[in-house]
């Protein structure tokens, strides 16, 4: 408590004095709170519910109401060095295979298969892998190819890589199943890169978004540009779009291609 | 902790032991601690904190199968081109050497679920909407009470139809028959009568100067008696019909007496809100009926593969997460059900077709299943009649090809669809369903021409509404008196005649009585996770009865 002595000269001017009423009490019931703020620290320190239960993201439909996707794998013909070679040294056939065993589906063709892998940045050294789609070598679109050296041609469909993707039909790979939650990607977007394995020569063969005969500098390329498509998620109706260069690809006439990556010969 | 030690001599061990100094060291150790001022401490248990979560969480996330089973039996015609170069022909060969007219079935595309192609020359199909072309299936609950509905009874056995109100009770038709050498007044109600032995019923007359009488005996869920005495009312003679209520006390009248209505539901999702996938692995038990159509018996010379029928099974899942938090059901309790609801669209034009295109009168017919008689087709659903209308569906249509075609929209959140018919009693707490609603959809005529009359169209009826039970309401009625029981639930029902509170409990989640009543759902990431199977039936509602030989019937003989 202040306790002041005031003193006041008589003098014709009013004077006005400010008592400061200080207040010293606290609210009834105020230990009552204690038990929420036990309950409100016992949910920090144990683990809250985190919904990790995963959703199907189906490829959302352009605007001339068509929703199919489109992937066009491209291999490199060996026949000519890459410094000679120009687009038309790529082929949209499985080079490695010949027609015949494409046809019957041999071992060693039906287990290869294309591998999109989904990052989270298309930063190499720090990206981490969040989950991978499969493309079976086996249910991609098919061409007719004759199969045999006879005289008289023995004309097959046979399978390419290139694939037609959508809710009917083909489905293989079409649906990406992603979290519910959609607060663990940033930006809701992944980095699409892919590898083709050969079960024939047991390795995988990396692709490329862009073939390295149109690139000034062929084996020294920016991964990070070169490896990687955009896919975007759209929470709002649960599909995605892929991108390239702010460009939206993926329909019948812009296809979502890749290249096979050659390695510089010493 | 205690120890007891013994340390003994050497020589008291063994006889050539030496005897040896031995140093004992004692180690004083506490195992409390002191308290401290103001610490609290908190025990956290997993299965108390999981219980804890799952009981708190308002949030369900909803899946099921569904077993669509139609038999695609109503043969017709169309002289829209698109349609018959579609159809399933019945007899090819007598449509292009006789009568020149390709009579057949629509193709299995007009039923499924999912479907898989559109019709060339009519209308092509988006994949993004396969599931959404045929049906729209919502999540809905019961909101509200329609005391008003205007409903249609026939007794086939003495071809006795009339109007009633829903709210008036059940509709029933008298019969004179005879039990035990005694002669009874048989009540043929409409629908389930949920009587029990000792039961009231009010009558809209007097008996006896008595509107209220009790009932001798019961048959089954729809027929009960009472014993003839000798009524000479006009009321009570055979085929006499009327309405009548249940009441369970006769000393309180007020109380104990049902009311009836109609459910109305609410709507809480819409057509983005769900996915129907074909499951891989399962098929319904019936055939596929397959046929190859070769060119020279096509109207339009082009060979194809179609299906009559389809066994497939379709999964379904609601995506949107339904929160039950705040919703109230039709008779102001908690919710303890949510619903699927299912609502025909058929955009490709083969149904759906209003009565009077030029009204707001939708072309879904509603009915319940006491309007499915067995040797007829009830007046109920004649297309004339406005109250058979489920006017809450909206249509649409589009022209193709110069021809106008039909179709239902999509439902809007906040929409309402008529439900079952159900029974409330106050005393006994409890909610009854006695009929279940059905939808009919209609073929278009216009453009299938099914041979039926536009008045009495053929189509095909199927369940609107087929339950999530969420929660579940003990089998026993709490009662207190005010004051006497803290946390009296506030949906309780005060009994004026017993002063006291009457109410059921509502089950936790995981809790199962012995009656097995109750619900132990999976919790998963904050949500309750409910998987329902569906047996979707479309049954043809036809003009013509089907042949009675379509099923041939089991022939015994030495065979076996």
């Amino acid at each position: 408590m202040i306790v002041n002595k005031y003193r006041f000269s008589n003098t014709t001017n009013n004077k006005f004095i400010n008592i400061p009423i200080e207040v010293n009490t606290e609210d009834l019931g105020i230990g009552d709170m204690l038990s929420e703020y036990e309950n409100d620290i016992v949910e920090k320190v144990i683990n809250p519910i985190e919904d990790f239960e995963i959703f199907k993201f189906s490829h959302k439909e352009r605007s001339d109401e068509t929703s199919d996707i489109n992937y066009e794998f491209n291999f490199f013909d060996y026949e000519i060095s890459l410094e000679n070679a120009d687009i038309n040294n790529y082929s949209t056939r499985f080079i490695n295979f010949s027609n015949r065993e494409v046809y019957y589906n041999s071992n060693s063709f039906k287990n290869s298969f294309f591998k999109l892998d989904f990052y989270d940045t298309k930063e190499i050294e720090t990206q981490k892998i969040l989950f991978t789609i499969i493309l079976p070598t086996n249910t991609g679109d098919t061409v007719v190819r004759n199969i045999t050296n006879q005289i008289v041609p023995k004309n097959v469909n046979i399978q390419i890589p290139s694939y037609k993707l959508d809710y009917i039909g083909n489905k293989e790979g079409f649906f990406i199943y992603w979290l519910r939650n959609e607060n663990y990607l940033e930006n809701n977007k992944f980095y699409m890169s892919c590898k083709f394995f050969d079960a024939k020569e047991g390795n995988f063969i990396r692709m490329i978004n862009e073939p390295q005969v149109n690139l000034a500098s062929p084996y020294a390329i920016d991964k990070s540009e070169k490896y990687f498509y955009e896919v975007k998620l759209d929470y709002t109706d649960k599909t995605y779009e892929v991108y390239k260069d702010l460009t939206r690809i993926g329909s019948e006439i812009n296809k979502i291609k890749f290249f096979e990556y050659v390695n510089e010969q010493i | 902790m205690s120890y007891n030690i013994r340390y003994l001599q050497g020589v008291d061990k063994f006889k050539t032991n030496p005897n040896q100094e031995i140093n004992v060291d004692f180690v004083l150790e506490s195992q409390n601690k002191e308290l401290i001022e103001y610490d609290r401490t908190a025990i956290v248990n997993l299965d108390d904190r999981f219980n804890k979560e799952r009981q708190e969480s308002t949030k369900f996330r909803l899946s099921g199968k569904i077993t669509n089973i139609f038999n695609n039996n109503i043969l017709g015609f169309s002289n829209y081109t698109p349609f018959t170069n579609n159809l399933f022909y019945d007899n090819p060969i007598e449509s292009l050497t006789q009568t020149n007219q390709w009579t057949g079935f629509p193709s299995k595309d007009e039923f499924v679920f999912l479907r898989k192609k559109g019709i060339e020359g009519h209308k092509t199909l988006k994949p993004y909407n396969s599931d959404k072309y045929n049906w729209n299936i919502y999540v809905t609950y019961p909101y509200k009470n329609n005391y008003e509905k205007t409903l249609r009874y026939t007794f086939e056995g003495l071809n006795v139809s009339f109007n009633f109100k829903v709210s008036d009770g059940i509709p029933y038709v008298i019969t004179d028959e005879e039990l035990n050498g005694r002669n009874i007044k048989v009540f043929n109600c409409g629908y389930k009568h949920n009587l029990n032995d000792n039961d009231f019923i009010e009558l809209k007359f007097n008996i006896n100067n008595r509107d209220i009488i009790q009932i001798d005996g019961l048959i089954d869920d729809k027929k009960f008696f009472i014993y003839d005495i000798g009524y000479e009312q006009i009321n009570l003679l055979q085929g006499s019909y009327n309405t009548l209520k249940r009441v369970i006390d006769i000393d309180n009248i007020e109380e104990t007496k049902s009311k009836y209505y109609v459910r109305v539901h609410k709507v809480l999702s819409t057509q983005e809100d769900y996915n129907i996938n074909l499951l891989g692995f399962e098929n319904n038990p019936f055939f596929n009926e397959k046929k190859l159509f070769y060119d020279v018996l096509t109207p339009n010379n082009k060979q194809r593969i179609e299906l009559k029928n389809d066994n497939k099974i379709n999964s379904f899942i609601i995506k949107k997460d339904i929160d039950i938090e705040n919703l109230f059901d039709n008779t102001n309790r908690p919710i303890t059900k949510l619903y699927i609801s299912f609502v025909n669209r058929s955009e490709f034009g083969f149904f759906n077709r209003p009565f009077n295109t030029n009204s707001s009168d939708t072309s879904i017919e509603f009915g319940y299943g006491f309007n499915i008689l067995e040797n007829n087709i009830d007046e109920w659903w004649d297309r004339n009649r406005i109250e058979n209308k489920e006017n809450n569906i909206p249509f649409n249509s589009y022209t193709s090809n110069g021809v106008n075609f039909f179709y239902n929209e999509f439902l809007e959140e906040g929409d309402e669809l008529l439900g079952d018919i159900c029974e409330y009693n106050y005393y006994e707490f409890k909610e009854e369903v006695l009929d279940d609603i059905y939808h009919k959809y209609s073929y278009n005529n216009s453009v299938f021409n099914t041979g039926s009359s536009s008045i009495k169209a053929n189509g095909i009826l199927y369940k609107t509404h087929y339950p999530y039970t969420i929660k579940d309401y003990s089998d026993y009625i709490e009662t207190a008196k005010t004051g006497e029981v803290y946390n009296i639930p506030e949906y309780s029902y005060f009994s004026s005649k017993d002063n006291n509170w009457r109410w059921r409990d509502i089950y936790e989640y995981g809790f199962i009585d012995t009656d097995n009543i109750g619900v132990d759902y999976p919790f998963l990431n904050g949500k309750h996770s409910i998987f329902y199977d569906i047996k979707f039936l479309q049954k043809p509602l036809l003009v013509k009865p089907l042949p009675t030989n379509i099923i041939n019937e089991i022939i015994q003989d030495d065979c076996e």
